[in-house]
């Protein structure tokens, strides 16, 4: 069980163990390697890159953040604030960790996605 | 305060405590931004979808992490299954129910809902490892010194207590020394982040 095995033994920094991500996570972590953001627009950005399709609440959003967190895959930066109005907002951003899991994940589905187009279209992939 | 703002406040109590202690303000701050982005009826239709998924998530999740840990429901785990064993080596048959009983534990909490739902804490995880290890090198111990008293003070041993004491004692032996292993390979804490 790779996934267990590189999640409580985290030290092992193995992206693969953390593959395949639920949606709504690789979607969070897509959303931040443009840089930190809050909560609300990460939402905001996971709506765009969706196109609609994922559509988290804050509740979602939030555990999703948490969890992230919780296994070192996103990191809250305090003191990153743009204006006084978002100096009450939680800022967050990828780890290194968190950078090469969502670039595994990448690589996994663009293989995925070659394999399913070299299948349905032959000779166009 | 608007109206939407102090219901969407008091729905917020449907969150476990620790949830909303942590994300209260964070939750109502992004209920603002959708309502003043999208118009209230946007808002509430995405908060009630929201909270069909996210509430009994996080209700689980709380009670996964309340649960009694993960060492007590071990340690039971494997003494009902030694008691089943004994009962066994007894030649009765009334110990199936202990059997039964152990299996069903093994198996909720080795689920892998079970897991997905505890909460990642590689320190206490190394702990409960490590403490577990004791307790099975505790038991195979006993079972040896068991054993050597035996040996010692009676010339014939019975099949039965053979039989009792390497049940007893080889499993648990194995179980201290893999459970060993599995507590000195977990990392004392998380990875630290790298910006």
């Amino acid at each position: 069980m790779p996934r267990r095995r590189a999640r409580t033994a985290g030290a092992q920094h193995d992206p693969q163990g953390y593959l395949p991500l639920p949606i709504a996570h690789f979607h969070v972590l897509v959303a931040l390697t443009g840089g930190q953001k809050h909560g609300y627009a990460i939402m905001r950005d996971v709506d765009e890159l969706s196109r609609g399709s994922v559509r988290m609440g804050p509740g979602t959003l939030y555990g999703t953040l948490k969890k992230l967190v919780d296994q070192g895959l996103l990191e809250e930066v305090h003191g990153q604030s743009d204006g006084p109005e978002d100096e009450r907002r939680r800022y967050y951003r990828l780890t290194g960790l968190g950078q090469r899991v969502c670039g595994a994940e990448s690589d996994r589905l663009a293989r995925l996605v070659r394999v399913a187009k070299s299948n349905l279209r032959p000779g166009l992939a | 305060m608007q109206t939407e703002q102090r219901v969407y406040r008091k729905l917020l109590v449907l969150y476990p405590k620790a949830f909303r202690q942590e994300f209260a303000a964070d939750l109502a701050q992004t209920f603002s931004d959708l309502v003043h982005d999208d118009g209230a009826p946007s808002a509430w239709r995405r908060i009630i979808v929201d909270f069909a998924v996210s509430v009994p998530r996080s209700r689980l999740e709380a009670i996964m992490k309340n649960q009694r840990s993960n060492v007590v429901l071990n340690t039971l785990i494997v003494t009902l299954f030694v008691a089943w064993l004994g009962t066994l080596a007894l030649g009765a048959v009334v110990g199936l129910p202990l059997l039964a009983v152990a299996v069903v534990l093994g198996v909720t909490q080795r689920s892998r809902l079970a897991r997905s739902l505890q909460p990642e804490r590689p320190a206490s995880l190394r702990r409960s490892r490590l403490l577990t290890a004791a307790i099975f090198g505790l038991i195979a111990l006993g079972t040896i010194a068991s054993w050597i008293y035996h040996i010692n003070h009676y010339k014939h041993l019975g099949d039965t207590t053979v039989m009792v004491h390497n049940l007893i004692g080889l499993p648990t032996l194995v179980a201290a020394a893999c459970y060993l292993v599995a507590g000195l390979r977990t990392p004392r804490s998380t990875p630290s982040p790298v910006a």
